[in-house]
């Protein structure tokens, strides 16, 4: 019998065994199977495309039951990848069984439309373990806390002698500056508030409270501005912080309590006010800008024109960017034996985060990883990353960092953007369900597991605000930022939607981390205003956040589970993590565990039914085996003792308005 | 719809839509009525439309001797189980209707159907088509209606080949199909791309009905074994969760 040659009579379910084998992303030169069913018994015969950047293989395709398949292995180097399915069905036109909108099933069609996605990662990629059962904190130096020194005030006058400008605040409840301030019209970043590194030490114990297990800090190399982004000295810590005593000694201290530090890399450029360009001859040492050919730093800089034209990033005259193809840098950044990587490293950092990634080739990120895992495997390498790393394009080439060759992980914007997306209900829970599915099949596991998962940054508004003022900050004007305010009203649907938006982050795969000052409800529109110094909101959700950091460090399936996720209605999201032969994904031994995750985002009760045997993109077959074979029966809520019963792998949920529960399943 | 207290079930023919300036008529042809009077047990008892004459050679001969053969089949119980289950129904159908005195709003606080999931789940697309053709209602008002007056007490989910329904009641066999396309666009929205799964909740499949699903969505609510819920109506329970009684 022949049925219409129809989409819904040709089947390939990328998240699905039975089509893909396996499903996500695979190592490279491993065994993949391709499939796809035929109800209409139409299709003669079908070849396989499979396609790169600038190559495309296809391949002959074999029928059985109904079912066209074939076997082949992935290529030898790592690549995103694309396939898809040219149909010949004897008597017709030729066809295309290609990807759908959501890039898992096939649409059908006359011609060769999206790819499915298949990712080749490096076979030996490894990601730390301990780095994606962790909990992470961003901390912005100067705004999170003051010692009781005279530290900072010292480093004000040190940044004085040489002749810039410095605002000291006295009061730390000051709003940041934000209105031009200097000669061009626009405004620097010169105002300081004094956090210092002994400040962080000091506030460890109230990080460990929050189950914090490593510390990413925003640059504290010596710099002109503020943020610090436009490095003035990679060796010293900047005298408004502390020393390199007091950040061995924070090491050492946060080594202590269990918690690690990683440092801002910024590489991609440098300051113009800095020892190596030394733009305003403020260092005793020739520089590129005022020591010319005679510097030894002439040559890391591109000059144009010298010494006023020279390429800089985003063409900010204050950041010469380098040439990463300069030996005599990638000696001194990286690869020498007293590099600055391996120095901070050896000094007590856990590894780097890198700003504007993207901005640096993929052979020099290669030696920084190189480089950080020469000092320790345990060392992490976290690109700043905003779009998918996987397809990521910058500067015409598509982008291998995320592959094994160079990032362990990146920061997870694009998360951030779906939760926001869902909690302000520009998207329904199904959409980010399969924005989270997307992720799991798309990105190399040991990637995946170590995805930094954020809701702030110091690059974006903060999570309180995206959720209380529902709008997007980058529309606005810096005035009209400045002068936005959030009402009570705001405030308080915002808090109970951080919430929700904290208890998912915490129990997908990636490692949570929280923006300073987001658990005590801060509020901030983009930079400046979401730099603010720390302090507590109206609302603050301290306790919530120490709840999960708990939950999430105490059952390693909340860490390093199998995760699925389903969305049983709009406003419903459930996301299922387990563990079963106790050992994690990896292989490395962890705790048995089944959790189911459910967040009601309505301001009305939500009655849902999850099904977690059918419902469960993203589990392989084996997986869902282990699953069902322990049966769970009950749940009981870890954050509100709630029951629920489990009947045949169907969940019912009653859920109130707002309301968020990890229940263990038994 | 009626002759004397009795319930006219039409039987077979043809059905087209025809939409005038009026909105959407229904113009049948070609079938067969039967009335439909309760005997003194109560049970339904058939008898023809019009009264065969020996002789009569007028051009409706055919159809009131074909009349009275069903009639008479229909009492005798010599015909298909589905035959009959269609007549008993369209037969209660009416009744509810006539009950009401045809004021359908009234329908559910005069009456609540029980429906199993079996043939008797034939009064469904009956009283939907009551209900949009005989009482010009909307398709959400009847389809309302209809929820708010019947509870599915599942105990089976029979399948049925829709041709054969369509033989008995073509215009029934159409609102089964628009039942299943409405239901088909709550699937695609709850389950996009993923087609089996769509299948997996859907009324019609080869062109067969499922009268236990097509019950799970027409009635209000569903009361049933945890092993339905888990089985035929799995995907109908998680996605329309609400109209299933929680189990105690």
């Amino acid at each position: 019998m022949t049925n219409p040659i129809l989409s819904a009579n040709l089947i390939h379910d990328a998240a699905c065994e039975e089509y893909r084998r396996p499903i996500g992303a695979v190592k490279a030169k491993s065994r993949l199977t391709l499939a796809f069913r035929d109800l209409s018994g139409c299709i003669a015969s079908a070849r396989l495309f499979l396609w790169g950047g600038d190559w495309e293989r296809s391949y002959d395709m074999a029928l059985s039951d109904g079912l066209f398949s074939v076997c082949l292995d992935a290529p030898a180097e790592p690549e995103a990848l694309w396939y898809g399915f040219s149909l010949n069905p004897g008597d017709g036109e030729p066809l295309w069984l290609c990807a759908d909108g959501s890039g898992r099933f096939g649409s059908l069609s006359g011609f060769r439309g999206e790819g499915f996605r298949l990712t080749v990662y490096a076979a030996d990629f490894e990601t730390p373990d301990w780095f994606g059962k962790t909990v992470m904190y961003q901390i912005f130096p100067d705004r999170f806390a003051r010692d009781g020194s005279e530290t900072a005030r010292r480093g004000a006058e040190y940044h004085r002698a040489l002749g810039r400008k410095v605002k000291y605040h006295e009061d730390w409840s000051e709003p940041v500056d934000w209105l031009p301030n200097s000669r061009d019209g626009f405004y620097f970043p010169l105002d300081f508030y004094g956090g210092t590194l002994k400040g962080i030490e000091d506030r460890l114990p109230y990080l460990e409270s929050l189950g914090v297990g490593v510390i990413y800090l925003n640059p504290i190399c010596e710099a002109a501005s503020n943020h610090r982004y436009d490095t003035a000295d990679y060796l010293n810590t900047d005298p408004i912080l502390g020393t390199n005593a007091d950040f061995i000694r924070l090491c050492e201290s946060a080594r202590r309590r269990g918690i690690r530090i990683i440092l801002d890399g910024v590489f991609s450029h440098t300051g113009a006010d800095s020892v190596y360009f030394n733009r305003f001859g403020r260092y005793p040492a020739p520089g590129a800008y005022n020591g010319g050919e005679a510097s030894a730093f002439y040559r890391w800089y591109d000059f144009r024109a010298f010494p006023e034209d020279y390429r800089c990033w985003w063409n900010f005259k204050n950041l010469p960017e380098v040439n990463e193809e300069e030996p005599a840098w990638r000696d001194f950044i990286i690869t020498g034996e007293n590099s600055v990587i391996k120095t901070w490293l050896r000094r007590g950092a856990s590894g780097f985060r890198l700003d504007v990634a993207d901005e640096l080739p993929d052979p020099v990120l290669a030696l920084i990883r190189d480089a950080a895992k020469s000092v320790s495997r345990d060392n992490v390498v976290l690109g700043e990353v905003w779009e998918d790393p996987v397809i990521k394009i910058s500067y015409g080439r598509r982008r291998r960092y995320a592959l094994g060759s160079a990032l362990d992980s990146v920061m997870n914007y694009p998360l951030r953007a779906a939760l926001i997306d869902f909690f302000t209900f520009r998207q329904d829970a199904r959409a980010l369900a399969a924005f989270l599915l997307d992720q799991r099949l798309n990105l190399p596991p040991p990637l995946y597991r170590s995805l930094m998962n954020l809701l702030s940054s110091h690059d974006t508004e903060r999570i309180r605000t995206a959720l209380a003022a529902r709008l997007d900050a980058r529309t606005l004007t810096r005035e009209q930022q400045a002068g936005f305010i959030v009402t009570d009203k705001q405030d308080e649907r915002g808090a109970a939607m951080q919430k929700l938006c904290a208890a998912v982050q915490y129990t997908v795969p990636g490692v949570p981390c929280i923006y300073y000052g987001d658990e005590t409800g801060m509020q901030g529109m983009l930079d400046p205003f979401c730099r603010g110094p720390f302090q507590e909101g109206k609302r603050p959700l301290t306790e919530w956040y120490a709840l999960l950091g708990r939950i999430r460090n105490e059952n390693d399936a909340l860490s390093a589970g199998a995760a699925a996720f389903y969305a049983p209605g709009p406003d419903v999201l459930c996301i299922l993590r387990f563990i079963r032969g106790e050992q994690d994904l990896f292989g490395t031994p962890a705790s048995d565990g089944a959790f189911l995750i459910a967040v009601n985002r309505s301001e009305s009760p939500r009655l849902a039914v999850a099904d977690l045997w059918l419902d469960n993109a993203g589990l392989t077959g084996a997986e869902l085996a282990a699953f069902k074979a322990k049966d769970p029966a009950r749940g009981v809520c870890l954050l509100t003792g709630e029951e629920i019963r489990i009947d045949s792998g169907l969940v019912r949920l009653s859920l109130q308005p707002g309301a968020a529960h990890i229940f263990r399943l038994t | 719809m009626t002759k004397k207290d009795a319930i006219t079930v039409y039987f077979g023919g043809d059905a087209k839509e025809l939409w005038t300036g009026d909105g959407l008529h229904i113009v049948y042809s070609g079938r067969l009525a039967a009335l439909a009077r309760r005997d003194g047990s109560g049970q339904w008892r058939a008898e023809a439309h019009f009264p065969a004459c020996s002789g009569n050679v007028k051009p409706d001969y055919n159809a009131a001797s074909k009349e009275q053969a069903l009639a008479a089949r229909l009492n005798t119980r010599d015909c298909p189980d589905l035959t009959l289950a269609y007549f008993q129904t369209a037969a209660n159908a009416g009744e509810a209707l006539l009950s009401s005195k045809m004021d359908a709003g009234a329908l559910p606080c005069l009456s609540t159907l029980n429906v199993r999931g079996g043939l008797d789940a034939l009064i469904l697309p009956e009283l939907l088509r009551l209900l949009l053709d005989e009482c010009r209602l909307s398709w959400g008002d009847s389809v309302d209606i209809i929820s708010n007056c019947t509870i599915y007490m599942a105990k089976e989910c029979l399948c049925v080949p829709l041709p054969a329904i369509a033989a008995l009641t073509p215009r029934g066999a159409r609102l089964i199909e628009a039942v299943d396309e409405k239901l088909r666009g709550v699937l695609r929205d709850a389950f996009p791309g993923d087609w089996r799964r769509m299948e997996s909740g859907a009324i019609l499949s080869e062109n067969t009905v499922d009268l236990g699903r097509l019950s799970a969505v027409m009635c209000g609510s569903v009361i049933c074994a945890k092993e339905l819920k888990a089985g035929n109506l799995r995907t109908l329970y998680t996605v329309m969760p609400g109209k299933f009684e929680e189990d105690s």
